[in-house]
């Protein structure tokens, strides 16, 4: 390309609207391609995208139910990356919480009432989540691994772990032989909202991200969060242990998914089954990608990224394309920011 | 066939997609990529490759689109890698999505067929040895190519300039820029070839080992191959222990279900997980002096 | 004799900076043109273009009497023109054989290693290399890997002009003497040699031709026959800047009661590979005293000076802070002590790039106050004011990002950083290397400052004169053990030297 045309091109990349305008049309364009392709009319697949969000309070409702969720995991992801690493084992350190947290509410908790009982549950997931996440932690501690690859094995892992319990030992007696726990008693669960499964779980993600956001940028440990995540060696070099907070950064990520799994049995689901919240960890990874890590935008793209996948339901039955059709466009939303570079600063 | 044949035909059977993924990794993180998007290479390559080869009956044909399609998803795991500058392990694991997503969408009139053609070629004499003959020289070409591929791999890598261009990126790759070359399209080279290699690997496991395409039947398959590349030291040779030790765990995991053991599914199903981590911690403790230097910092941190 | 390159008004900019301004030169064949000036001065620069790293601005290359268009590495070597870097240009991980296979452009595609090995036996035997094509890189020492890269040099096909970016840095007084020799042989079989260095003694010994360049500008060109004049070529490298060398180094005898010493007793530390780099130090770290530490670099300086800092450990021996032994603790609680170190790759290890120069400055540097629980930033802005080191050390404005900062503004902050926290020990490795004049003269004061302040100092520098200067006692890491101290005010130098080399020597 020409200088000056490459000069053009870099002009126009830094322009917010442009910017804003081609994340959002280059991928429903191409999508809309591909569609075409498989025969199937675009503006109706859109339309029907649209209506599954905003056509009735129970879509939405959903949405936000998703989002949930996907707040809480995308901090999964997004806390470690502060500290240079990489946490992809959101997905099984979610699971695990919800089933530590539907464990602790059939046995030990199951008298107690909401104030005591729910927060112990809560309390149960996260921890489950840490358990999750410090097995990484550990092999990177002690066998020097890289905690990508055994965080994402671990998901597998957690898989199986799961079924393994649900089809044996946790089974519900009770349940028609379906892989299942028992039901969580009636007093420790959320209470629906404007006749949608969405409860208060949406609040509790929401004050989290914004904490989140608030020790980063201004609290005296998320300084040195930030130190360790722009240069390792200046935070050693500072005085820093890098490897205790890292450690410590990661477990609590894998709390914060474990919190996400917690409400996920609490609010909608009532027991663990072998697929609840499935995707919800790894979509949430996407989620922080989207937003370059930022904790108050992960809100954003959370909601984004449930609404999609909302739709990618509702595509399903109404024009026979599989849900998860839905993960090419999110990912080419994804791969449309990584594509174009961050917005240089001024 | 006695159960010795049995055991071993399926560990070579689970081992080969493994292997050409492995390989194909090891390619990339010699060049200091590490290629974590083999996974959806795999998982491309096994959805395209086998539309292909149902549709038009043509394995050789399957298998140039399956390398195609995985050596695009490694293109694209290359400009986010090396031209965004985008953490490799995250790059490689969101590729996976796009992969799921698109085999997803591609595969879905796929998902009830299977591939019947017979593709095994026995060796005339060899394949009548016992024990080993039904084993090891009764299978298909993409089989017999994988025992030949860890010497090939290490040739090139070893004992050619393009080989060792390669391993000087993952080492330094100022010294490559200044004897004339370009880095950064050696490791686009050798990230796409890791997506060439896991396509193919793909596309072994759905026309040949399984026979149909499923939904995410790769199954962290890919994620396990480049784990395994740290067990082999990053040396060619070694691949063979490495991929035919995962292929024997999955193998007598089907021989233990086959001849009724008392154990779950389940626990079976998650073993060649666990033995990949476990794997992977054995290999930490004990020295690696091989490890390319640019994949230091991404495998073990800073200190 | 033939002109083989000869320079047209070569001109190169980086941005605002002219890096080489209007340079007219002419190399022939068969002398020694040796390429004279200050850090900084553009010799490095003018060398990467001649080799086609750089392509120039403005101006032309003629080779042969050819004005080359497109000039590029390719073709400087297609026209018999080789260069040694100074950082050299190899691979760790690789064998000797390796390294000069990936060098050769028409070595073919596979490698053939018994032919390549009798040729690089050959070249050795007749430059007295000494190069087994065998070892790793990584096990050999910098004098070893440069015949290295001679011998990659060599082995280019109609090699005739040889150019050596500071070939003498990485090297020991007597071994510099075996170079020059080396250098010589080459002239005499008629290669055209380019040799840039800013050490005044090796120039006049050998060159034939000496060019002195600053701020980008040739000064001076003579030739042997015309006679070389030092004082002349000192003027025409440093300017005006000589009467600027000349700052007070006051020395006070500072009131050092009740401060700690530090001691460190038969303290064994090993580096990446797992050896002993050094063995059973034992050394007492004064108060109110900068210790110099001298050594040909890789004899664990860098290792020592992390080991002290607590981010390596020792394997045996012991850390006394006063009475209390610090052996087994973290970064942390020597900070906490008061130890600050400034590494040799500030940049890398000491700076966060994305972070603002106030955010770095709260690195172990100024205190971080906190308002409610949170950094109270206005307050650290207000210690950044009202600090007077910081407003003499003319640190970049707070607000600037660390990461666009140039080397020597960088040095400027880290020290800035180092002194404001009063350290009882301060560890700055190679301080002033690749830094202007006038930088390396506000840290020689700062550190002379902070010394009479109480403060122990170990400077780590592979420059004597700055060590004789500055020190108050001279150590010599050599052969994994530490010699001395020597008194700087009455030591020889030449004696260092020896010392210095008795760890070289054991590889020759």
């Amino acid at each position: 390309m020409s200088k000056a045309g490459s000069e053009y091109m870099d002009k126009l990349m830094n322009n917010r609207l442009f910017r804003a305008l081609f994340i959002i049309l280059f991928p429903v364009t191409v999508f809309g391609i591909l569609l075409l392709t498989e025969g199937k009319n675009p503006i109706e697949t859109y339309g029907v995208i649209l209506n599954a969000v905003f056509g009735s309070r129970y879509g939405f409702g959903e949405v936000v139910v998703q989002a949930t969720y996907l707040i809480l995991t995308s901090l999964t992801a997004i806390l470690p990356y502060r500290v240079g690493m990489a946490n992809a084992g959101g997905e099984g350190q979610m699971a695990i919480g919800a089933l530590c947290t539907a464990i602790a509410g059939t046995t030990f908790l199951s008298r107690m009432p909401a104030v005591i009982g729910i927060p112990l549950m809560m309390l149960s997931g996260m921890a489950g989540g840490a358990i999750w996440a410090g097995i990484p932690v550990l092999c990177k501690a002690k066998f020097r691994m890289n905690e990508t690859l055994s965080s994402i094995l671990m998901n597998y892992i957690s898989t199986y772990f799961i079924s393994f319990l649900l089809y044996g030992i946790l089974k519900d007696p009770k349940g028609w032989n379906y892989p299942q726990t028992m039901e969580v008693a009636g007093q420790l669960r959320f209470r629906m909202l404007f006749s949608t499964r969405a409860n208060v779980g949406i609040l509790i993600s929401i004050l989290v991200a914004i904490g989140c956001w608030y020790i980063l940028q201004k609290t005296k440990i998320g300084f040195t969060i930030r130190t360790i995540g722009g240069n390792t060696t200046a935070a050693v070099y500072s005085g820093i242990n890098v490897k205790l907070v890292q450690s410590a950064v990661f477990t609590s990520a894998g709390a914060l998914a474990g919190l996400a799994g917690a409400i996920l049995i609490i609010g909608v689901e009532g027991r663990m089954r072998v697929d609840s919240g499935t995707t919800m960890g790894f979509m949430g990874f996407l989620a922080a990608g989207i937003v370059n890590n930022n904790p108050l935008l992960a809100i954003l793209s959370a909601f984004l990224i449930a609404g999609l996948n909302i739709a990618g339901n509702a595509m399903e039955i109404n024009t026979g394309l599989p849900s998860a059709s839905i993960q090419i466009l999110i990912m080419l939303v994804l791969l449309t920011i990584m594509g174009m570079g961050r917005r240089k600063k001024a | 066939m006695n159960d010795l044949t049995v055991i071993l035909a399926n560990m070579i059977a689970a081992g080969t997609p493994i292997m050409y993924a492995l390989l194909g990794d090891m390619i990339s993180q010699r060049a200091g990529v590490i290629s974590l998007s083999v996974e959806g290479s795999m998982l491309v390559g096994a959805c395209i490759g086998f539309g292909v080869a149902y549709s038009t009956e043509s394995m050789i044909l399957a298998v140039i689109i399956a390398g195609i399609m995985g050596g695009m998803v490694g293109l694209l795991q290359a400009f986010l890698v090396i031209d965004r500058k985008t953490n490799m392990m995250a790059s490689g694991f969101v590729l996976m999505f796009f992969a799921q997503g698109l085999t997803a969408f591609y595969g879905r009139n796929l998902l009830s067929v299977s591939f019947r053609k017979t593709l095994v070629y026995p060796i005339p004499f060899l394949s009548e040895l016992p024990v080993i003959g039904q084993a090891l020289f009764n299978q298909d070409i993409l089989t017999y190519i994988s025992f030949i591929l860890p010497v090939i791999v290490w040739f090139v890598l070893f004992k050619t300039k393009l080989g060792l261009l390669v391993c000087s990126v993952g080492e330094k790759p100022e010294v490559t820029e200044a004897y004339g070359h370009d880095p950064r399209k050696i490791r686009y080279g050798a990230v796409i070839m890791a997506g060439v290699l896991a396509g193919i690997g793909g596309v072994q496991m759905s026309c040949i080992y399984t026979k149909g395409w499923a939904n995410g039947m790769i199954n962290g398959r890919g994620f396990i191959a480049s784990a395994l590349v740290i067990l082999c030291s990053w040396k060619p040779l070694r691949s063979y222990m490495a991929a035919y030790l995962f292929g024997l765990a999955q193998a007598l995991l089907v021989f233990l279900q086959l001849k009724g053991v008392p154990i779950s599914m389940y626990v079976t199903m998650m073993l060649p997980y666990l033995l990949t981590l476990a794997a992977l911690g054995v290999i930490s403790i004990s020295k690696k002096p091989s490890m390319p230097e640019k994949i230091k910092v991404v495998s073990t941190g800073t200190d | 004799m033939s002109t083989i390159i000869q320079t047209k008004d070569l001109t190169i900019r980086f941005g605002s900076l002219v890096a080489n301004d209007r340079l007219n030169i002419e190399i022939e064949e068969g002398t020694i043109h040796a390429i004279a000036g200050e850090n900084g001065a553009g010799k490095s620069t003018l060398m990467k273009m001649l080799y086609g790293v750089y392509q120039p601005t403005s101006g032309d290359i003629l080779v042969d009497g050819e004005v080359m268009h497109g000039w590029n590495a390719a073709m400087a070597r297609s026209k018999g023109i080789g260069m040694v870097f100074q950082d050299f240009r190899l691979i760790p991980a690789f064998t000797v054989l390796e390294n000069v296979f990936l060098s050769m452009r028409d070595a073919g595609f596979v490698l053939k290693k018994k032919e390549l090995r009798k040729q690089i036996l050959t070249l050795s035997e007749e430059y007295h290399l000494g190069v087994n094509p065998d070892d790793e890189v990584w096990k050999l020492d910098l004098g070893q890997r440069q015949h290295i890269e001679i011998i990659k040099v060599l082995s280019t096909p109609n090699i005739r002009v040889m150019i050596f970016d500071e070939p003498t840095s990485v090297l020991a007084p007597h071994e510099i003497n075996r170079f020059l020799e080396m250098l010589k042989s080459f002239r005499d079989r008629g290669y055209a040699i380019l040799f840039i260095t800013h050490k005044i003694d090796e120039i006049v010994s050998v060159a034939d031709r000496i060019t002195v360049l600053r701020h980008g500008k040739i000064t001076s060109s003579l030739s042997r026959e015309e006679g070389f004049n030092r004082d002349q070529i000192i003027r025409s490298m440093l300017g005006d800047d000589v009467s600027r060398m000349q700052i007070s180094m006051e020395r006070t005898v500072p009131d050092i009661s009740g401060m700690e010493n530090i001691e460190l007793d038969r303290l064994t530390i090993r580096d990446e590979h797992n050896r002993e780099i050094l063995k059973d130090i034992t050394l007492s770290i004064r108060r109110g005293k900068i210790l110099g530490v001298a050594g040909i670099s890789g004899n664990g300086q860098r290792e020592f000076a992390e080991c002290l800092f607590g981010v390596r450990k020792s394997t045996s021996g012991r850390i006394l802070f006063g009475e209390e032994d610090i052996t087994g603790s973290g970064t942390g609680k020597r900070i906490g002590l008061g130890f600050r170190m400034v590494t040799e790759d500030p940049i890398h290890d000491n700076v966060v790039g994305n972070f603002t120069v106030l955010e770095n400055m709260a690195l172990a540097g100024l205190e971080v106050t906190t308002k409610r629980g949170d950094v109270d930033w206005k307050d650290l802005e207000e210690q950044f004011r009202s600090h007077p080191e910081i407003t003499d050390l003319n640190v970049p404005e707070v607000h600037r990002i660390a990461g666009t900062l140039s080397g020597g503004n960088v040095q400027r902050m880290t020290f800035a950083r180092a002194v404001v926290s009063n350290p009882s020990l301060l560890i700055a490795c190679y301080p002033s290397r690749g830094l202007d004049v006038a930088t390396v003269a506000v840290v020689h004061q700062t550190l002379m400052r902070l010394r009479n302040g109480g403060a122990a100092i170990i400077l780590i520098s592979e420059d004597l004169s700055e060590l004789m200067e500055l020190s108050d006692e001279l150590v010599v890491f050599a052969a994994g053990s530490a010699s001395g101290p020597f008194d700087p005010g009455t030591a020889d130098v030449n004696e260092i030297g020896r010392v210095m080399l008795r760890g070289a020597g054991s590889n020759e």
